[in-house]
Protein backbone atom coordinates (compact mmCIF):
# COMPACT_ATOMS: atom_id res chain seq x y z
CA UNK A 1 0.00 0.00 0.00
CA UNK A 2 1.51 3.39 -1.02
CA UNK A 3 0.93 6.41 1.43
CA UNK A 4 0.96 9.70 -0.14
CA UNK A 5 2.12 12.90 1.97
CA UNK A 6 -0.29 15.25 -0.30
CA UNK A 7 -3.47 13.13 0.60
CA UNK A 8 -1.91 12.59 4.19
CA UNK A 9 -1.84 16.25 4.67
CA UNK A 10 -5.47 17.06 2.88
CA UNK A 11 -6.74 14.01 5.29
CA UNK A 12 -4.91 16.05 8.30
CA UNK A 13 -6.24 19.28 7.19
CA UNK A 14 -10.12 18.27 6.91
CA UNK A 15 -9.95 15.77 10.41
CA UNK A 16 -8.54 19.48 12.29
CA UNK A 17 -11.28 21.29 10.70
CA UNK A 18 -14.06 18.19 11.85
CA UNK A 19 -12.65 18.00 15.44
CA UNK A 20 -12.60 21.52 16.12
CA UNK A 21 -16.25 22.26 14.91
CA UNK A 22 -17.37 18.97 16.37
CA UNK A 23 -18.80 19.65 19.95
CA UNK A 24 -19.31 16.15 20.80
CA UNK A 25 -15.78 15.48 20.14
CA UNK A 26 -13.85 18.35 21.88
CA UNK A 27 -16.47 17.85 24.68
CA UNK A 28 -13.95 15.19 26.33
CA UNK A 29 -10.71 17.80 26.23
CA UNK A 30 -13.27 20.54 27.48
CA UNK A 31 -14.53 18.43 29.88
CA UNK A 32 -10.91 17.67 31.62
CA UNK A 33 -10.30 20.85 32.02
CA UNK A 34 -13.62 21.92 33.04
CA UNK A 35 -14.17 19.03 35.65
CA UNK A 36 -10.37 19.97 36.74
CA UNK A 37 -10.96 23.35 37.48
CA UNK A 38 -14.06 23.12 39.10
CA UNK A 39 -13.03 20.39 41.27
CA UNK A 40 -9.70 22.28 42.28
CA UNK A 41 -11.51 25.22 43.30
CA UNK A 42 -14.83 23.92 44.75
CA UNK A 43 -13.10 20.45 46.51
CA UNK A 44 -10.78 20.96 49.67
CA UNK A 45 -7.12 20.48 48.95
CA UNK A 46 -6.91 17.34 51.43
CA UNK A 47 -9.52 15.75 49.10
CA UNK A 48 -8.84 16.98 45.37
CA UNK A 49 -4.76 16.50 45.56
CA UNK A 50 -2.86 17.49 42.58
CA UNK A 51 -2.18 13.99 41.65
CA UNK A 52 -5.74 13.47 42.26
CA UNK A 53 -6.47 16.43 39.80
CA UNK A 54 -3.95 15.80 37.20
CA UNK A 55 -4.77 11.90 36.73
CA UNK A 56 -8.66 12.54 36.40
CA UNK A 57 -7.61 15.22 33.97
CA UNK A 58 -5.38 13.22 31.92
CA UNK A 59 -7.68 10.17 32.04
CA UNK A 60 -10.66 11.89 30.74
CA UNK A 61 -8.70 13.93 28.02
CA UNK A 62 -6.54 10.81 26.74
CA UNK A 63 -9.02 7.71 26.92
CA UNK A 64 -12.46 9.84 26.59
CA UNK A 65 -11.39 12.14 24.06
CA UNK A 66 -8.86 9.15 22.42
CA UNK A 67 -12.25 6.91 22.43
CA UNK A 68 -14.48 9.70 21.04
CA UNK A 69 -11.83 10.80 18.52
CA UNK A 70 -11.45 7.81 16.88
CA UNK A 71 -15.16 6.05 16.71
CA UNK A 72 -17.50 9.34 16.09
CA UNK A 73 -15.58 10.67 13.20
CA UNK A 74 -15.67 7.39 11.66
CA UNK A 75 -18.52 6.76 12.21
CA UNK A 76 -19.95 10.79 11.60
CA UNK A 77 -18.09 9.61 7.86
CA UNK A 78 -20.00 6.54 7.45
CA UNK A 79 -23.53 8.24 7.96
CA UNK A 80 -22.79 11.08 6.34
CA UNK A 81 -21.72 9.07 3.12
CA UNK A 82 -18.45 10.92 2.63
CA UNK A 83 -16.18 8.15 3.75
CA UNK A 84 -16.96 6.23 0.72
CA UNK A 85 -16.40 9.50 -1.71
CA UNK A 86 -12.79 9.58 0.15
CA UNK A 87 -12.15 6.01 -0.36
CA UNK A 88 -13.36 6.31 -3.96
CA UNK A 89 -11.18 9.65 -4.43
CA UNK A 90 -8.08 8.37 -4.33
CA UNK A 91 -7.29 8.10 -0.48
CA UNK A 92 -6.48 4.86 0.95
CA UNK A 93 -7.02 3.04 4.49
CA UNK A 94 -3.99 3.60 5.61
CA UNK A 95 -3.72 7.35 4.45
CA UNK A 96 -7.02 8.47 5.79
CA UNK A 97 -6.38 6.50 9.04
CA UNK A 98 -2.49 8.31 9.43
CA UNK A 99 -4.38 11.70 8.72
CA UNK A 100 -7.15 11.41 10.77
CA UNK A 101 -5.16 9.95 13.88
CA UNK A 102 -2.17 12.85 13.70
CA UNK A 103 -4.57 16.37 14.80
CA UNK A 104 -6.30 13.68 17.47
CA UNK A 105 -3.30 13.16 19.22
CA UNK A 106 -1.78 16.66 18.55
CA UNK A 107 -4.91 17.69 20.70
CA UNK A 108 -4.32 14.79 23.26
CA UNK A 109 -1.02 16.13 24.27
CA UNK A 110 -1.92 19.75 24.15
CA UNK A 111 -4.30 19.15 26.73
CA UNK A 112 -2.54 17.17 28.56
CA UNK A 113 0.25 19.97 28.81
CA UNK A 114 -2.63 22.53 29.74
CA UNK A 115 -3.95 20.41 32.53
CA UNK A 116 -0.50 20.41 34.90
CA UNK A 117 -0.89 24.35 35.41
CA UNK A 118 -4.46 23.85 35.89
CA UNK A 119 -4.16 20.92 38.66
CA UNK A 120 -1.74 23.32 40.44
CA UNK A 121 1.17 21.34 40.17
CA UNK A 122 4.20 22.78 39.61
CA UNK A 123 6.10 22.12 36.35
CA UNK A 124 9.58 21.28 37.42
CA UNK A 125 7.22 18.44 39.18
CA UNK A 126 6.49 16.83 36.29
CA UNK A 127 8.55 13.87 34.63
CA UNK A 128 8.00 15.48 31.15
CA UNK A 129 8.80 12.76 28.85
CA UNK A 130 7.82 9.85 30.76
CA UNK A 131 4.30 11.88 31.38
CA UNK A 132 3.98 12.60 27.09
CA UNK A 133 4.64 10.00 26.30
CA UNK A 134 2.50 7.48 28.56
CA UNK A 135 -0.25 9.93 28.13
CA UNK A 136 -0.14 10.23 24.78
CA UNK A 137 0.43 6.49 24.04
CA UNK A 138 -2.44 5.77 26.21
CA UNK A 139 -4.51 8.34 23.95
CA UNK A 140 -3.38 6.18 21.28
CA UNK A 141 -4.44 3.23 22.58
CA UNK A 142 -8.01 4.76 23.22
CA UNK A 143 -8.35 6.17 19.66
CA UNK A 144 -7.53 2.49 18.27
CA UNK A 145 -10.46 1.63 20.43
CA UNK A 146 -12.26 4.36 19.22
CA UNK A 147 -11.74 3.36 15.48
CA UNK A 148 -12.45 -0.43 16.26
CA UNK A 149 -15.38 0.66 17.76
CA UNK A 150 -16.28 3.59 14.24
CA UNK A 151 -15.51 0.19 12.31
CA UNK A 152 -18.24 -1.80 13.65
CA UNK A 153 -20.93 1.50 14.03
CA UNK A 154 -22.97 2.41 11.39
CA UNK A 155 -23.48 5.95 12.49
CA UNK A 156 -22.55 7.87 15.64
CA UNK A 157 -25.27 6.64 18.15
CA UNK A 158 -24.38 3.46 18.01
CA UNK A 159 -20.58 5.06 17.82
CA UNK A 160 -21.94 6.26 21.29
CA UNK A 161 -23.83 3.33 22.76
CA UNK A 162 -21.23 1.02 22.05
CA UNK A 163 -18.24 3.38 23.14
CA UNK A 164 -19.69 4.74 26.65
CA UNK A 165 -19.42 1.03 28.57
CA UNK A 166 -15.85 1.30 27.33
CA UNK A 167 -14.64 4.47 28.15
CA UNK A 168 -16.59 4.85 31.47
CA UNK A 169 -14.51 1.42 32.48
CA UNK A 170 -11.72 2.99 31.64
CA UNK A 171 -12.02 6.52 33.00
CA UNK A 172 -13.56 5.47 36.15
CA UNK A 173 -10.53 2.93 37.18
CA UNK A 174 -9.85 5.86 39.77
CA UNK A 175 -12.69 5.37 41.07
CA UNK A 176 -12.83 1.88 41.25
CA UNK A 177 -9.36 1.47 42.75
CA UNK A 178 -10.57 2.83 45.99
CA UNK A 179 -12.91 0.29 46.30
CA UNK A 180 -10.43 -2.65 47.28
CA UNK A 181 -6.97 -3.94 46.80
CA UNK A 182 -7.96 -6.34 44.58
CA UNK A 183 -9.74 -4.05 41.86
CA UNK A 184 -6.68 -1.59 42.23
CA UNK A 185 -4.59 -4.76 41.49
CA UNK A 186 -6.68 -5.28 38.39
CA UNK A 187 -6.78 -1.76 37.71
CA UNK A 188 -3.20 -1.72 37.47
CA UNK A 189 -3.09 -3.69 34.49
CA UNK A 190 -5.06 -1.58 32.35
CA UNK A 191 -3.31 1.35 30.65
CA UNK A 192 -5.49 3.45 32.26
CA UNK A 193 -4.64 2.13 35.87
CA UNK A 194 -0.83 2.45 34.31
CA UNK A 195 -1.18 6.41 33.94
CA UNK A 196 -2.93 7.09 37.35
CA UNK A 197 -0.12 5.31 39.28
CA UNK A 198 2.64 6.44 37.23
CA UNK A 199 1.04 10.11 38.01
CA UNK A 200 0.66 9.59 42.00
CA UNK A 201 4.18 8.35 41.94
CA UNK A 202 5.56 11.14 39.52
CA UNK A 203 4.19 14.00 42.43
CA UNK A 204 4.21 11.97 45.62
CA UNK A 205 7.49 10.56 45.09
CA UNK A 206 10.13 10.23 42.42
CA UNK A 207 9.09 7.91 39.55
CA UNK A 208 11.15 5.41 37.82
CA UNK A 209 10.07 3.54 34.76
CA UNK A 210 9.22 -0.27 36.10
CA UNK A 211 9.24 -2.89 33.78
CA UNK A 212 5.93 -3.91 34.50
CA UNK A 213 4.27 -0.40 33.39
CA UNK A 214 6.04 -0.52 30.28
CA UNK A 215 4.97 -4.19 29.65
CA UNK A 216 1.40 -3.49 30.20
CA UNK A 217 1.69 -0.08 28.31
CA UNK A 218 3.28 -2.23 25.16
CA UNK A 219 0.72 -4.92 25.31
CA UNK A 220 -1.72 -2.43 25.49
CA UNK A 221 -0.42 -0.97 22.22
CA UNK A 222 -0.19 -4.15 20.41
CA UNK A 223 -3.21 -5.60 21.27
CA UNK A 224 -5.32 -2.55 20.25
CA UNK A 225 -3.10 -2.00 16.64
CA UNK A 226 -3.36 -5.90 15.89
CA UNK A 227 -7.28 -6.01 16.95
CA UNK A 228 -8.11 -2.88 14.94
CA UNK A 229 -5.81 -4.31 11.71
CA UNK A 230 -7.98 -7.43 12.00
CA UNK A 231 -11.60 -5.17 11.96
CA UNK A 232 -10.11 -3.25 9.09
CA UNK A 233 -8.97 -6.23 7.15
CA UNK A 234 -12.34 -8.12 7.71
CA UNK A 235 -14.50 -5.16 7.50
CA UNK A 236 -12.61 -2.42 5.95
CA UNK A 237 -13.18 1.31 7.49
CA UNK A 238 -16.74 1.58 5.23
CA UNK A 239 -17.97 -1.99 4.77
CA UNK A 240 -21.84 -2.20 3.98
CA UNK B 1 -11.85 -4.96 -25.64
CA UNK B 2 -10.66 -2.55 -28.37
CA UNK B 3 -8.04 -0.26 -28.17
CA UNK B 4 -10.35 2.55 -27.50
CA UNK B 5 -12.94 1.01 -24.99
CA UNK B 6 -13.01 2.89 -21.87
CA UNK B 7 -14.98 0.25 -20.05
CA UNK B 8 -15.61 -2.94 -21.22
CA UNK B 9 -17.80 -5.71 -19.76
CA UNK B 10 -18.14 -9.54 -20.78
CA UNK B 11 -20.48 -11.70 -19.37
CA UNK B 12 -20.80 -10.16 -16.21
CA UNK B 13 -23.16 -11.84 -13.48
CA UNK B 14 -23.86 -11.15 -9.58
CA UNK B 15 -25.26 -13.21 -7.22
CA UNK B 16 -26.33 -12.24 -3.82
CA UNK B 17 -26.98 -15.51 -1.98
CA UNK B 18 -30.20 -16.71 -3.62
CA UNK B 19 -31.03 -13.74 -5.69
CA UNK B 20 -29.85 -12.81 -8.74
CA UNK B 21 -28.90 -9.01 -9.72
CA UNK B 22 -26.68 -9.17 -12.78
CA UNK B 23 -27.11 -11.96 -15.32
CA UNK B 24 -24.83 -12.34 -18.33
CA UNK B 25 -24.41 -8.80 -19.12
CA UNK B 26 -21.58 -7.57 -21.86
CA UNK B 27 -21.30 -4.29 -23.33
CA UNK B 28 -18.10 -1.36 -23.99
CA UNK B 29 -17.98 2.43 -23.95
CA UNK B 30 -15.49 4.53 -25.77
CA UNK B 31 -13.75 8.13 -25.05
CA UNK B 32 -16.46 10.63 -25.30
CA UNK B 33 -19.66 8.50 -24.91
CA UNK B 34 -23.02 8.38 -23.06
CA UNK B 35 -23.90 5.27 -21.98
CA UNK B 36 -26.92 4.82 -20.40
CA UNK B 37 -28.41 2.00 -18.16
CA UNK B 38 -31.76 2.47 -18.61
CA UNK B 39 -34.22 0.47 -15.84
CA UNK B 40 -36.46 0.18 -13.31
CA UNK B 41 -35.72 0.45 -9.41
CA UNK B 42 -34.03 -3.16 -8.11
CA UNK B 43 -32.91 -3.90 -11.96
CA UNK B 44 -29.28 -4.34 -11.40
CA UNK B 45 -27.78 -0.23 -12.03
CA UNK B 46 -26.27 0.30 -8.66
CA UNK B 47 -24.70 -2.84 -8.55
CA UNK B 48 -23.24 -2.63 -11.84
CA UNK B 49 -21.64 0.71 -10.57
CA UNK B 50 -20.01 -0.83 -7.74
CA UNK B 51 -18.33 -3.24 -9.38
CA UNK B 52 -17.29 -1.32 -12.18
CA UNK B 53 -15.84 1.01 -9.34
CA UNK B 54 -14.20 -2.13 -7.59
CA UNK B 55 -16.42 -1.70 -4.48
CA UNK B 56 -18.02 -5.06 -5.47
CA UNK B 57 -16.47 -7.72 -7.06
CA UNK B 58 -18.37 -10.05 -10.05
CA UNK B 59 -19.53 -13.54 -9.15
CA UNK B 60 -18.80 -14.13 -12.67
CA UNK B 61 -17.89 -12.63 -15.80
CA UNK B 62 -14.88 -10.09 -16.49
CA UNK B 63 -14.85 -5.98 -16.60
CA UNK B 64 -11.98 -3.52 -16.99
CA UNK B 65 -12.24 0.15 -16.77
CA UNK B 66 -9.84 2.27 -18.37
CA UNK B 67 -7.39 -0.88 -19.41
CA UNK B 68 -7.68 -2.22 -15.33
CA UNK B 69 -9.87 -5.30 -13.97
CA UNK B 70 -11.77 -4.46 -12.18
CA UNK B 71 -10.93 -6.92 -9.70
CA UNK B 72 -7.33 -5.21 -9.36
CA UNK B 73 -8.31 -1.58 -9.10
CA UNK B 74 -6.98 0.00 -6.33
CA UNK B 75 -7.18 4.05 -5.22
CA UNK B 76 -5.36 4.92 -8.21
CA UNK B 77 -7.81 4.46 -11.28
CA UNK B 78 -10.09 6.90 -9.23
CA UNK B 79 -7.49 9.50 -9.80
CA UNK B 80 -8.86 9.52 -13.34
CA UNK B 81 -12.55 8.35 -12.46
CA UNK B 82 -15.54 10.35 -11.23
CA UNK B 83 -18.43 9.25 -9.04
CA UNK B 84 -22.15 10.56 -8.44
CA UNK B 85 -24.37 8.01 -6.71
CA UNK B 86 -27.83 9.26 -4.94
CA UNK B 87 -25.84 8.90 -1.60
CA UNK B 88 -22.70 10.36 -2.12
CA UNK B 89 -22.23 12.69 1.07
CA UNK B 90 -20.94 16.15 1.36
CA UNK B 91 -19.33 17.74 4.34
CA UNK B 92 -22.13 19.86 5.82
CA UNK B 93 -20.32 21.97 8.67
CA UNK B 94 -18.01 22.94 5.97
CA UNK B 95 -18.62 25.37 2.83
CA UNK B 96 -18.97 24.82 -0.45
CA UNK B 97 -15.63 25.87 -1.51
CA UNK B 98 -13.92 24.02 1.57
CA UNK B 99 -15.81 21.11 0.22
CA UNK B 100 -14.43 21.20 -3.31
CA UNK B 101 -10.84 22.94 -1.72
CA UNK B 102 -10.21 19.28 0.19
CA UNK B 103 -10.50 16.86 -3.16
CA UNK B 104 -7.99 19.51 -4.83
CA UNK B 105 -5.76 18.48 -2.52
CA UNK B 106 -6.36 14.83 -2.37
CA UNK B 107 -6.55 14.49 -6.27
CA UNK B 108 -3.51 17.37 -6.84
CA UNK B 109 -5.67 20.05 -9.59
CA UNK B 110 -4.82 23.70 -9.41
CA UNK B 111 -7.18 25.56 -6.55
CA UNK B 112 -7.66 28.03 -9.95
CA UNK B 113 -10.48 25.09 -10.70
CA UNK B 114 -12.66 25.08 -8.10
CA UNK B 115 -13.98 28.94 -8.95
CA UNK B 116 -13.66 27.51 -12.66
CA UNK B 117 -15.49 24.68 -11.96
CA UNK B 118 -18.53 26.40 -9.25
CA UNK B 119 -19.59 28.75 -12.12
CA UNK B 120 -20.17 26.01 -14.47
CA UNK B 121 -22.46 24.15 -11.86
CA UNK B 122 -23.94 28.19 -11.14
CA UNK B 123 -22.47 27.84 -7.30
CA UNK B 124 -19.85 30.34 -7.30
CA UNK B 125 -22.04 33.03 -6.02
CA UNK B 126 -22.76 30.59 -2.92
CA UNK B 127 -19.24 29.56 -2.40
CA UNK B 128 -19.36 30.52 1.19
CA UNK B 129 -22.36 28.88 2.10
CA UNK B 130 -22.20 26.13 4.53
CA UNK B 131 -23.24 22.95 2.24
CA UNK B 132 -25.51 21.61 5.56
CA UNK B 133 -27.53 24.53 4.45
CA UNK B 134 -27.80 23.88 0.57
CA UNK B 135 -31.26 22.48 -1.45
CA UNK B 136 -31.20 19.20 -3.00
CA UNK B 137 -30.63 20.47 -6.24
CA UNK B 138 -27.72 22.85 -5.12
CA UNK B 139 -25.99 19.76 -3.18
CA UNK B 140 -26.47 17.50 -6.09
CA UNK B 141 -24.55 20.07 -8.01
CA UNK B 142 -22.11 20.26 -5.65
CA UNK B 143 -21.67 16.61 -5.77
CA UNK B 144 -20.86 16.82 -9.64
CA UNK B 145 -19.06 19.14 -9.42
CA UNK B 146 -16.82 17.34 -6.82
CA UNK B 147 -16.84 14.39 -9.31
CA UNK B 148 -15.26 16.15 -12.73
CA UNK B 149 -13.09 18.61 -10.49
CA UNK B 150 -10.11 16.41 -12.04
CA UNK B 151 -11.05 16.13 -15.48
CA UNK B 152 -11.52 12.33 -15.26
CA UNK B 153 -11.62 9.82 -17.84
CA UNK B 154 -14.41 8.06 -16.42
CA UNK B 155 -17.86 9.51 -14.68
CA UNK B 156 -19.94 7.16 -13.38
CA UNK B 157 -23.52 8.89 -12.72
CA UNK B 158 -25.64 7.05 -10.67
CA UNK B 159 -29.43 8.67 -11.38
CA UNK B 160 -27.85 11.89 -10.74
CA UNK B 161 -31.22 14.03 -11.51
CA UNK B 162 -33.30 11.82 -9.56
CA UNK B 163 -35.68 14.24 -7.21
CA UNK B 164 -34.62 17.28 -8.74
CA UNK B 165 -36.54 20.16 -10.40
CA UNK B 166 -36.68 20.81 -14.43
CA UNK B 167 -34.01 23.71 -14.43
CA UNK B 168 -31.68 22.03 -12.17
CA UNK B 169 -31.83 18.96 -14.70
CA UNK B 170 -30.95 21.09 -17.59
CA UNK B 171 -28.24 22.36 -15.84
CA UNK B 172 -26.78 18.91 -15.05
CA UNK B 173 -27.35 17.71 -18.53
CA UNK B 174 -25.17 20.56 -19.98
CA UNK B 175 -22.54 19.97 -18.07
CA UNK B 176 -22.70 16.00 -18.93
CA UNK B 177 -22.82 16.83 -22.20
CA UNK B 178 -19.75 19.47 -22.30
CA UNK B 179 -17.63 16.39 -20.71
CA UNK B 180 -18.64 14.22 -22.83
CA UNK B 181 -17.50 16.41 -26.06
CA UNK B 182 -14.20 16.57 -23.86
CA UNK B 183 -13.69 13.05 -24.04
CA UNK B 184 -14.59 12.04 -20.67
CA UNK B 185 -16.47 8.50 -21.05
CA UNK B 186 -19.71 8.70 -19.28
CA UNK B 187 -21.50 6.01 -17.54
CA UNK B 188 -25.48 7.08 -16.67
CA UNK B 189 -27.95 4.97 -14.86
CA UNK B 190 -31.23 6.48 -14.73
CA UNK B 191 -34.86 5.31 -14.83
CA UNK B 192 -35.78 8.41 -16.40
CA UNK B 193 -36.45 7.55 -20.28
CA UNK B 194 -36.69 11.44 -21.47
CA UNK B 195 -33.33 12.08 -19.98
CA UNK B 196 -31.83 8.86 -21.96
CA UNK B 197 -32.73 9.86 -24.53
CA UNK B 198 -31.40 13.32 -24.44
CA UNK B 199 -28.08 12.74 -23.35
CA UNK B 200 -27.31 9.22 -24.55
CA UNK B 201 -25.24 8.24 -27.19
CA UNK B 202 -25.71 4.42 -26.41
CA UNK B 203 -28.17 2.52 -24.50
CA UNK B 204 -29.05 -0.69 -22.47
CA UNK B 205 -32.33 -1.54 -21.32
CA UNK B 206 -31.95 -3.65 -18.24
CA UNK B 207 -34.58 -5.60 -16.17
CA UNK B 208 -34.04 -7.69 -13.52
CA UNK B 209 -30.45 -7.89 -14.13
CA UNK B 210 -30.48 -8.86 -17.91
CA UNK B 211 -29.67 -6.28 -21.00
CA UNK B 212 -33.34 -6.59 -22.97
CA UNK B 213 -32.44 -4.39 -25.87
CA UNK B 214 -29.12 -2.63 -26.56
CA UNK B 215 -27.83 0.54 -29.11
CA UNK B 216 -28.81 4.18 -29.96
CA UNK B 217 -31.86 5.59 -28.44
CA UNK B 218 -33.27 5.41 -32.12
CA UNK B 219 -32.28 2.27 -32.96
CA UNK B 220 -34.16 0.76 -30.09
CA UNK B 221 -37.21 2.98 -31.00
CA UNK B 222 -36.98 2.24 -34.47
CA UNK B 223 -36.24 -1.39 -34.21
CA UNK B 224 -39.88 -1.66 -31.70
CA UNK B 225 -41.72 0.50 -34.85
CA UNK B 226 -42.98 -2.63 -36.26
CA UNK B 227 -46.69 -0.89 -37.14
CA UNK B 228 -45.66 1.95 -38.87
CA UNK B 229 -48.32 4.67 -37.97
CA UNK B 230 -48.74 9.20 -38.68
CA UNK B 231 -50.30 11.02 -36.52
CA UNK B 232 -52.38 13.55 -38.80
CA UNK B 233 -54.12 16.84 -37.77
CA UNK B 234 -56.02 18.67 -40.27
CA UNK B 235 -56.98 22.53 -41.02
CA UNK B 236 -60.49 21.28 -39.42
CA UNK B 237 -59.29 20.15 -36.29
CA UNK B 238 -59.76 17.17 -37.01
CA UNK B 239 -56.82 14.15 -36.07
CA UNK B 240 -56.43 11.09 -37.18
CA UNK B 241 -53.76 7.97 -36.81
CA UNK B 242 -53.50 6.09 -39.76
CA UNK B 243 -51.22 3.12 -40.35
CA UNK B 244 -48.89 2.88 -43.12
CA UNK B 245 -50.71 1.89 -46.08
CA UNK B 246 -50.84 2.82 -49.79
CA UNK B 247 -54.55 4.50 -49.04
CA UNK B 248 -52.76 6.62 -46.16
CA UNK B 249 -50.05 7.31 -48.56
CA UNK B 250 -52.85 8.63 -51.30
CA UNK B 251 -54.71 10.75 -48.38
CA UNK B 252 -51.93 12.45 -46.75
CA UNK B 253 -50.74 13.29 -50.95
CA UNK B 254 -54.53 14.58 -51.14
CA UNK B 255 -54.79 16.78 -48.08
CA UNK B 256 -50.99 18.48 -48.86
CA UNK B 257 -52.11 19.26 -52.25
CA UNK B 258 -55.29 20.94 -50.65
CA UNK B 259 -53.04 22.08 -48.11
CA UNK B 260 -55.54 20.50 -45.37
CA UNK B 261 -52.97 19.36 -43.40
CA UNK B 262 -51.32 21.00 -40.17
CA UNK B 263 -49.33 18.36 -38.79
CA UNK B 264 -47.77 15.28 -39.57
CA UNK B 265 -45.95 12.93 -36.79
CA UNK B 266 -44.92 9.59 -37.09
CA UNK B 267 -45.78 7.57 -34.32
CA UNK B 268 -42.70 5.32 -33.38
CA UNK B 269 -42.94 4.07 -29.89
CA UNK B 270 -40.80 5.48 -26.97
CA UNK B 271 -38.25 4.50 -24.99
CA UNK B 272 -40.56 3.89 -21.71
CA UNK B 273 -43.44 2.05 -24.59
CA UNK B 274 -40.13 -0.20 -26.07
CA UNK B 275 -39.50 -1.15 -22.52
CA UNK B 276 -43.38 -2.04 -21.89
CA UNK B 277 -42.91 -4.57 -24.87
CA UNK B 278 -40.25 -5.88 -24.18
CA UNK B 279 -40.31 -6.34 -20.38
CA UNK B 280 -44.45 -6.07 -19.85
CA UNK B 281 -42.87 -4.09 -17.14
CA UNK B 282 -43.06 0.07 -16.33
CA UNK B 283 -39.90 1.84 -16.06
CA UNK B 284 -40.13 3.14 -12.37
Amino acid sequence: MNLSIRKINAILQLKLQSIITNLSIMVAPLLAIGFVLIMKMSMPKAVMTGAFLLSFGALFNSIMGGIMMGSYPLAEEKEKNTLRVLMTSSVNGAEFIIGSIIPSILMIILVNIILVPIAGIAMNKVNWPIYIIYTTLSGFISIMIGYIVGIYSKNQMQAGNISMPILLIFTMTPMFQMINKTIANIASFTYSGTIINFINDMITKKYSPSFKDITVLTIWTVLSVLIFIYAYTKHGLDSE
Amino acid sequence: MTQLDTISVKHLSKQFKNQTALKDISFNIQPGEIFGFLGPSGAGKTTTIKILTGQMHPSDGVASVLGVPTEKINEHIYEQVGIVTHNSGLYDKLSVYKNLEIFTKILNVKKSKIEEILKRVGLFKDRKKIAGKLSQGMRQRLILARAVIHNPKVLFLDEPTSGLDPSTQVEIHRLIKSLRDNGTAVFLTTHNMEEAEKLCDHLALLNNGKIVEAGTPREIRLNHNKKKRYKILLKDGKEFILSQSEETTQKINWWMTDNELVTIHSCEPTLETVFLEVTGRKLI
